[in-house]
């Protein structure tokens, strides 16, 4: 076998999404965060520096969004993908258009993304410039000076939804996917931490495993 | 039923389904037996159909058995490899659990035709499991170990130029129980995505039913090759008979339980083709006599497998002894059944007011002569979309179907300790679900998210201070500790057979249960409950061997029974 370490697409989701959990994520909101990382690695996008960056300030942030007043815009202001983007996209899907800044336009593109994936729904953004473009090409084109930016997101239009390829994934460095493994080890509890005889242990024999 | 575009869509009459209120309950689930659409039916209804083609490539044993073999196999023009190797363990370090570090043999199935290199430096990752590292060319990952009991009786036997007690064949009923096999993505091995498109994987499971398949024609070579070193001239093969009655043993606890909740699409699909199949049949008019000799036999096969199932847990075997005198005393009733009109509709009928394991017994017998209808169903098994989130649905319509389908857990008295006694969580040593007495400062993100009362409960009183119209999004965007449950409820809407309907945090819960469901899925027998968390069981039991498979004996693998074969 290769010296490389191969993660599977089954590896990425589920470890991104006990790390979120680990890092007190909403369970619901981790499994869309998850989702958003598989629809990034299908367009050859390692989302793990994005998921870890975000992990690693959650638990200082505090929600700045403000509740949609009923237009057809929605102005946010800072808005963390962790707390709120899954709620973002669901907003953009039902035609409101949505302007924020945001701690991870990658995942909250992801986002976006998976929603196509699994509802057949399209969304735009745009980088405070009035050029719509589908989260494919804004992800090509984000920098760090798109990143600072008002960030944008409206409904494109809504069809079949569309098959991931997840095959040929883009590989995590080992670094990075031990310390994604960190947060994951928050969410594990020792054997004895409940009764040993429900851990098993005992008389050898499985009871628990 | 998945039909290519030149062919005619076939309608089959059916009565209405049984309720999931009725289905999905768990004493219910953890009566099932296997039946002709589980996955290892299916396989070898598939291998045997196309002419399975299966060679030896390798076979590099020592006397003592020691060393690796090479099973290779073509589905669909494309190869796939067991490999397996075999190695010396000694007693004290022979154990089911999970937790093992060391196994009799070790298996990986590799997509394509392994060489020397392969398969030596596999040899080093397979041979410690999970500690190992798998790319894409691993499908499945499997371990074993021996029943040292039979395994050494049958070859000393064997060595002498006897066959082995048939007693003992059939009471064990496999040289190797597996303690683990592991597909899908896991350590890095291939995803089911890496595949799914190859017509013959699309089914749930076929490579890990197959990796299984190809372990039992290993351990009969196994046993074999080490009788004849011993043995030498003395030395005789093991019987087809006997051969046929080895299957697969396996031992499998907590860990299979979580799959069957994080999966309600792919649950409910496994039901509903089940109940579907159920209610296809129950509208045929009148059996053949074909028919009616089968079923019969089935009768007679049932009886027989009945008397043979023995096992040391009081609990079950009380409902094994309940189940026999059930199918004794109605048995004369069941034969009269098949011949009247709507046979298979009465035959269901004639069970209510018994045991649940005789109703399912039931079910699995009445689909047994009837694979012309039931058997294109197995194609609708898979789940390719997954849960989904509606975020547009309004708060009136998801109140609306909280009471459709979640009644049963707004009627759970969650003040009761009882209700909240258990919880399940990850375990830090192998990183396997357990379950254990939920402790006061037990942390609610360490917990496995199966309070679904709790969850539902929890949404519906937040639902209470949001107008009908306001929209799902907003509440998830103020409530996002709700979108998991949400998610749920609006998925189980459209799959209703993927919620069981019982609490699993409960004082009472079974989880056996859960596992002999999942199990029968695969087409597991011989149920033996080692406590209400785990159980052995056995695959392949009766079923053809890869040099007898055909079309004319691929069908014939009810329940296994000694005596009749």
């Amino acid at each position: 076998m290769s010296t490389n370490l191969h993660v599977s697409a089954n590896q990425w989701r589920m470890s991104i999404l006990k790390a979120c959990i680990g890092a007190h994520v909403a369970r619901g909101v981790a499994e869309d965060i998850a989702d958003a990382g598989l629809a990034l690695l299908a367009l050859q996008h390692d989302p793990l520096p994005s998921v870890l960056a975000c992990l690693n300030n959650h638990q200082s942030h505090t929600s700045t969004v403000t509740w949609p007043n009923g237009s057809d815009k929605v102005e946010f202001g800072q808005m963390h993908v962790l707390h709120h983007g899954p709620s973002v996209i669901d907003l953009a899907q039902s035609g409101t258009t949505i302007s924020c800044q945001i701690d991870a336009p990658d995942l909250l593109l992801g986002l976006a993304q998976a929603r196509l994936h699994s509802h057949g729904v399209t969304l735009h953004c745009n980088f405070d410039d009035d050029d719509w473009r589908t989260p494919t090409i804004a992800l090509q084109q984000i920098n760090a000076a798109t990143s600072s930016r008002p960030f944008s997101l409206r409904l494109s239009q809504t069809d079949e939804p569309v098959a991931m390829n997840m095959t040929q994934l883009p590989q995590p460095s080992r670094e990075n996917w031990c310390e994604l493994q960190d947060f994951t080890a928050e969410i594990l509890v020792p054997a004895d931490a409940t009764s040993r005889e429900d851990a098993g242990v005992g008389d050898g024999q499985t009871d628990n495993d | 039923m998945v039909q290519s575009s030149s062919m005619p869509l076939q309608k089959f009459e059916q009565v209405e389904l049984r309720p999931p209120s009725q289905v999905m309950r768990l004493e219910r689930a953890g009566s099932f037996f296997p039946t002709r659409l589980s996955f290892l039916r299916s396989l070898l209804r598939k291998l045997a159909r196309d002419g399975m083609q299966l060679a030896r490539t390798s076979f590099e044993l020592d006397d003592q058995g020691y060393g690796h073999a090479v099973y290779d196999v073509v589905l669909d023009h494309q190869h796939y490899a067991l490999i397996c190797y075999s190695q010396a363990l000694a007693p004290e370090n022979r154990t089911d659990r999970v937790i093992a570090e060391a196994w009799d043999a070790c298996f990986l199935l590799f997509d394509g035709q392994p060489n020397a290199t392969d398969i030596d430096q596999l040899r080093a990752h397979a041979t410690v499991q999970e500690a190992g590292e798998y790319d894409e060319r691993v499908l499945v990952l499997s371990r074993a170990n021996k029943s040292v009991r039979l395994f050494d009786h049958v070859a000393n036997r064997l060595s002498k130029g006897e066959q082995p007690d048939a007693e003992m064949i059939g009471n064990i009923g496999y040289l190797m129980r597996t303690t683990a096999v592991y597909g899908n993505g896991k350590f890095g091995m291939a995803d089911r995505a890496d595949f799914i498109d190859r017509p013959s994987l699309s089914q749930p499971f076929r490579l890990e039913m197959l990796t299984v398949y190809l372990i039992r024609e290993f351990t009969l070579d196994l046993i074999n090759h080490v009788a004849k070193c011993a043995g030498g001239d003395r030395f005789v093969e093991l019987g087809d008979r006997f051969r046929r009655q080895l299957g697969i043993g396996n031992s499998t606890g907590l860990g299979m339980a979580p799959f069957l909740v994080g999966h309600p699409v792919l649950i409910n699909n496994w039901m509903l083709v089940r109940e579907t199949a159920l209610a296809r049949v129950r509208a045929i008019n009148a059996a053949d006599n074909n028919c009616q000799a089968h079923f019969r036999h089935l009768l007679d096969q049932t009886h027989q497998h009945l008397q043979e199932w023995r096992v040391d847990d009081e609990y079950e075997m009380g409902r094994i002894e309940q189940l026999r005198r059930e199918f004794s005393k109605l048995r004369p009733k069941f034969e009269k059944l098949i011949q009247q009109g709507h046979p298979y509709d009465r035959l269901i009928e004639a069970t209510q007011g018994q045991s649940s394991s005789l109703q399912e017994l039931m079910v699995s017998l009445v689909l047994e002569p009837n694979g012309n209808i039931v058997d294109g169903l197995c194609e609708c098994m898979e789940d390719t979309f997954g849960p989904r989130l509606d975020p547009l649905m309004s708060v009136g319509e998801l109140q609306r179907l909280l009471t459709k389908h979640y009644d049963w857990a707004m009627q759970i008295d969650l003040s009761q300790e009882r209700e909240n006694a258990m919880v399940w969580y990850v375990s830090e040593e192998k990183l396997e679900p357990r379950m254990g007495a939920r402790s006061p400062d037990h942390q609610e993100r360490r917990e496995m998210p199966h309070a679904i009362p709790r969850k539902v409960q929890a949404l519906t009183a937040d639902l209470a201070n949001y107008s009908t119209d306001a929209l799902i999004a907003e509440v998830l965007m103020a409530c996002p500790q709700h979108r998991d449950i949400v998610r749920r409820a609006q998925t189980i809407a459209r799959h209703p057979f993927g919620e069981f309907q019982d609490n699993l945090v409960a004082a009472e819960i079974r989880p056996i249960d859960l596992l002999r469901c999942k199990l029968s899925f695969f087409g597991a027998s011989k149920f033996d409950p080692r406590s209400d968390r785990w159980t052995r069981i056995t695959l392949y039991q009766g079923a053809p061997t890869a040099r007898e498979l055909s079309p004319d004996n691929c069908a014939d693998v009810f329940l296994p029974a000694f005596g009749t074969s």
